[in-house]
């Protein structure tokens, strides 16, 4: 009866796939129909053997690409969900078209990008051997709540049998390994490191422990560093796999003081998800030079950054996230560490594309102070949010005659035309599209 | 006299850029012509009197620094209930405003007692986050006021709400929202509420002014 049912449903989300992307649906949908007629049909599949989960806040697609990429090119058989359907409809898609119509996968390995506030549905049924938690920022609360909230989600979804991988730099994900079966990463002391964090705001301020002010000795950014705690002890645990040396003006990072990746893109962030993609291929068993050589100059798929021209205006768009503040600093450290004089264009259109919201609070959590930088002449300021942008800068002490205020993408766009200096375009998946657009049509 | 403001656990109850609210405040302030000296207390203050401010604002925190933060205040209580016998102007928004009750139910089901200005108790959950964007309408300023409100808990017996919401996300059970009593406002209301409602920052402003 079980081999009857198994064959049905693997057959069926096969077909559902097919039909799917003859018709350029997403990957959520055969998972979705399939659970809906076989709800319990995870249990009875065999799974890869070694399972690799990957959540967070931050970064999770492009670590789980970064992963694959170097899994894939060191010949290991590997499944994951390529387009970052990451609940549980996407993942039963991706496992069942890797199953034999047996209900058998047959890949050794599957990678999975888990929504943190979904982990706990989808490892109910597929218990992912190694978890690895990336980071937890203030992030989409417009739905997520807020990290605490979402650290909850997260660990209730942690069983016994799962062993974590954690960053030993975040405070609040250090916390899941308390008493539990865990690994860390982490960085040294880094040369671009700060003594005192000058964000906005400094969710590790104290201790997530006992609420005690903690003290850091480092940051790399935002909370994300070396803490520790006088009142209850707890700090910075001992790392496996550590950036012992990173330099972003030569693109290098070095892990564990003897194995140096070039980055074809140099950020803090990368360094990060470069250390977590050697973490993951050391735990799938492949050797270090291997990995290094994978992970050097790859230029990642999921691109955050583009090249544009428009009019007499050259630049690049940095792919943002709204309500995600750490998304925008990360944004903002790539305009204020270019040498040369540059423009920069911040689009507020649209919040999500997903859910319907008109929140901007998130605006006042981005340290925009930073921006008031020598080398950024001038500020256009876009999108149907344009007034809320409007005042948030208006409180910073950035000169108002930087600031080029425009009530639409359009009408910024038309300006920007004439724009001599070097220009970064800092915005959303949500609304990258319409940007875009006009940098295709080359006129507004 | 400079108009002396006081940002209660400015460092961590700022769950998303409260700080907004004071910085277009002291701004607002500024541009009616008056000196403005915003100041900020926490946790590792060990001596607070607010009887020596003309506007005491907290924001909103997560439900542990909540816990946090009235641990804190429960020995200032008699100082914060001074200052709203004497008419200071007070603004708790999010739900920093839930401490100033009798009693905080929290989601494992401790009940926390509370500064007992008013009546009213709060009772969380962690089942589900009630989070939305929301409208409201209040008897001042009379203009329709917008937000967004982030919370785990329902407020039972406040005998005068701050708002009624015209617009709400369905899993909130009530259309009455906050509490207006003296000079004191407390809204569920996130984030920079002064700076999404020019007019309410505006009404607020001017009763500083006035009430100095
Ligand atoms: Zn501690």
């Amino acid at each position: 009866m079980n081999k009857i049912k198994v064959f049905l449903a693997v057959a069926f989300c096969k077909t559902v796939r097919f039909f799917a992307k003859l018709l350029g649906r997403g990957s959520s949908l055969p998972g979705a129909l399939t659970l809906k007629l076989f709800p319990n049909i995870l249990r009875d599949i065999t799974p890869p053997e070694k399972i690799i989960a990957v959540t967070g806040s931050n970064g999770k697609t492009s670590t789980v690409e970064l992963i694959a990429h170097v899994l894939k090119e060191s010949g290991a058989s590997l499944v994951y969900n390529k387009e970052g359907s990451n609940q549980i409809e996407g993942v039963t898609t991706m496992l069942l078209c890797d199953c034999t119509l047996s209900g058998k996968a047959k890949s050794k390995v599957a990678l999975i990008e888990s929504d943190e506030r979904f982990a706990k549905y989808t490892f109910k049924y597929i218990k992912p051997t190694y978890l690895f938690i990336t980071n937890l920022y203030r992030d989409q609360l417009t739905r997520n709540g807020h990290p605490e909230w979402v650290w909850g989600a997260i660990n209730d979804a942690i069983s016994e049998d799962i062993t974590l991988v954690l960053n030993a730099d975040d405070p609040l994900v250090t916390t899941f390994g308390k008493g539990r079966n865990a690994l860390y990463f982490g960085a040294d002391k880094l040369s671009f490191d700060k003594d005192v964090n000058d964000s906005v705001y400094n969710d590790g301020k104290y201790c997530p422990i006992c609420c005690a002010p903690m003290t850091y000795d480092y940051y790399h950014y935002n909370h994300i560093g070396s803490y520790n705690c006088s009142a209850c002890g707890f700090k910075k645990p001992e790392t496996k796999w550590t950036i012992t040396d990173a330099d972003l003006k030569s693109k290098t990072l070095t892990i564990n003081g003897k194995h140096t990746i070039t980055l074809s893109f140099s950020s803090i962030y990368q360094c990060y998800n470069s250390l977590v993609a050697f973490a993951a291929a050391d735990i799938a068993g492949v050797k270090p030079e291997k990995a290094v050589a994978a992970l050097s100059g790859y230029k990642m798929q999921s691109g955050r950054i583009m090249d544009f021209t428009f009019g007499k205006a050259k630049g690049t768009l940095l792919v943002s996230k709204h309500e995600n503040s750490v998304s925008y600093d990360q944004s903002i450290n790539v305009v204020t560490n270019d040498q040369q004089d540059v423009a920069v264009l911040i689009i507020v259109d649209k919040i999500s594309r997903k859910y319907h919201t008109e929140d901007t609070s998130w605006l006042w959590d981005i340290d925009f102070e930073k921006l008031n930088s020598d080398n950024v002449k001038k500020i256009y300021l876009a999108g149907s949010y344009y007034k809320d942008l409007d005042v948030r800068f208006s409180v910073t002490d950035i000169p108002k005659d930087k600031l080029v205020i425009c009530e639409s993408v359009e009408s910024a766009m038309a300006k920007l035309k004439d724009e001599e200096n070097f220009t970064y375009a800092i915005t959303c998946f949500s609304d990258k599209g319409k940007f875009l657009e006009i940098i295709k049509k080359g006129e507004v | 006299m400079a108009i002396k403001i006081l940002h209660l656990y400015s460092d961590f109850m700022n769950l998303y850029g409260e700080y907004g609210n004071i910085r277009l405040l002291t701004k607002t302030l500024e541009e009616k012509g008056q000196e403005v000296s915003p100041e900020s207390k926490t946790i590792t203050d060990k001596d607070i009197d607010f009887t020596a401010y003309d506007f005491i604002y907290c924001g909103a925190g997560t439900e542990s620094k909540r816990t946090f933060a009235l641990n804190h205040l429960m020995k200032f209580r008699e100082s914060l209930k001074e200052a709203f016998d004497s008419d200071k102007v007070i603004l708790f928004t999010g739900n920093s405003w839930e401490m100033l009750g009798k009693s905080i139910t929290t989601a494992e089901g401790k009940v926390l007692e509370g500064l007992k200005l008013f009546d009213f108790t709060v009772k969380e959950q962690n089942a589900r986050r009630l989070t939305g964007d929301i409208k409201a309408k209040a008897d001042f300023p009379d203009t329709e006021l917008i937000g967004f409100i982030n919370k785990c808990s329902e407020v039972e017996g406040v005998s005068s709400p701050l708002f009624t919401l015209t617009m709400k996300p369905e899993s909130f059970a009530s259309d009455m929202e906050g509490i207006r009593e003296k000079n004191l406002f407390g809204t569920q209301i996130v984030g920079p509420v002064l700076v999404k409602n020019p007019t309410f920052c505006e009404y607020m402003a001017e009763l500083i002014i006035r009430n100095k």
